[in-house]
């Protein structure tokens, strides 16, 4: 996740960050950006889900545990939400069969195997 | 002759019709004159509410604040230019102004008051910031 701010920022950390479906690794600044106007993190979905929506906000200033603002002390307002269709569930194979004519001369047989999804 | 403050030069001393036809050695052409006048206002000025980082003369609230002589009115310039508006200092000296129609971006601010003994003024230069800061994910 990369958070670009309007302006420089400060007391902007993981408790001004909204996710559900996952973590988020610690928030830095991006040494990239020498303005501080950018933060990163990393998304980790939650494994073993399929069908499920990530979501990653930043929260508006006062309402929760956030509490960032620009050097002057205004308040932050609330960033876009970015959704994420995660599918961490690995595929099973639930059977598989093999089915031929029983001739010992057959050239070919069918195989026929089923995947949990 | 009048001379308010400080040293002035002397063109004419009429010392009256007695002292006509007499002779007179200058001895001296220093004349000190000593009058009681009151000093001009000391006046000061600061934000009121430095938001943000106490200090940074970055703030959101332009209010400002602080003090002079008692009772006198404080007058203002903003970025150089006379406003209408003015501000009474309490009887202690403290005077609060809240500027109105500022936009966001540097200021400079002087304040002043005149009495008897002159005028006295004080400047401040400070950002305005009153724009939330907003962020992309």
């Amino acid at each position: 996740m990369t958070s670009a701010f309007s302006e420089a920022v400060t007391g902007f950390d993981n408790s001004d960050v909204s996710v559900s479906g996952g973590t988020l690794s610690a928030v830095t600044p991006d040494a990239g950006d020498p303005s501080g106007k950018t933060y990163k993190a990393t998304f980790t979905p939650t494994a073993g889900v399929d069908a499920t929506t990530a979501t990653i906000q930043v929260a508006a200033s006062s309402t929760g545990t956030s509490s960032w603002t620009d050097a002057a002390g205004n308040s932050g307002t609330a960033s876009n939400t970015v959704s994420i269709s995660e599918d961490t569930k690995a595929p099973t194979a639930i059977s598989i069969a093999a089915s031929g004519p029983g001739s010992p001369t057959a050239t070919a047989i069918s195989v026929r195997a089923k995947w949990s999804r | 002759m009048i001379v308010s403050g400080g040293s002035g030069t002397l063109a004419t001393l009429d010392l009256g019709a007695s002292y006509q036809g007499r002779t007179f050695t200058v001895t001296s052409n220093v004349v000190m004159v000593s009058a009681t006048v009151a000093p001009p206002p000391v006046v000061t000025e600061s934000l009121k509410n430095n938001t943000g980082t106490a200090g940074d003369k970055l703030t959101s609230d332009p209010t400002l604040t602080d003090s002079g002589d008692p009772n006198a009115v404080v007058h203002f310039t903003i970025d150089g230019i006379q406003i209408a508006a003015t501000t009474t200092a309490d009887a202690s000296g403290a005077w609060t102004l809240t500027p109105t129609g500022l936009g966001d971006g540097p200021h400079t601010i002087v304040a002043s008051e005149t009495n008897a003994g002159g005028t006295g003024t004080a400047s401040l230069t400070f950002t305005l910031d009153t724009k939330a800061p907003t962020v992309t994910v």
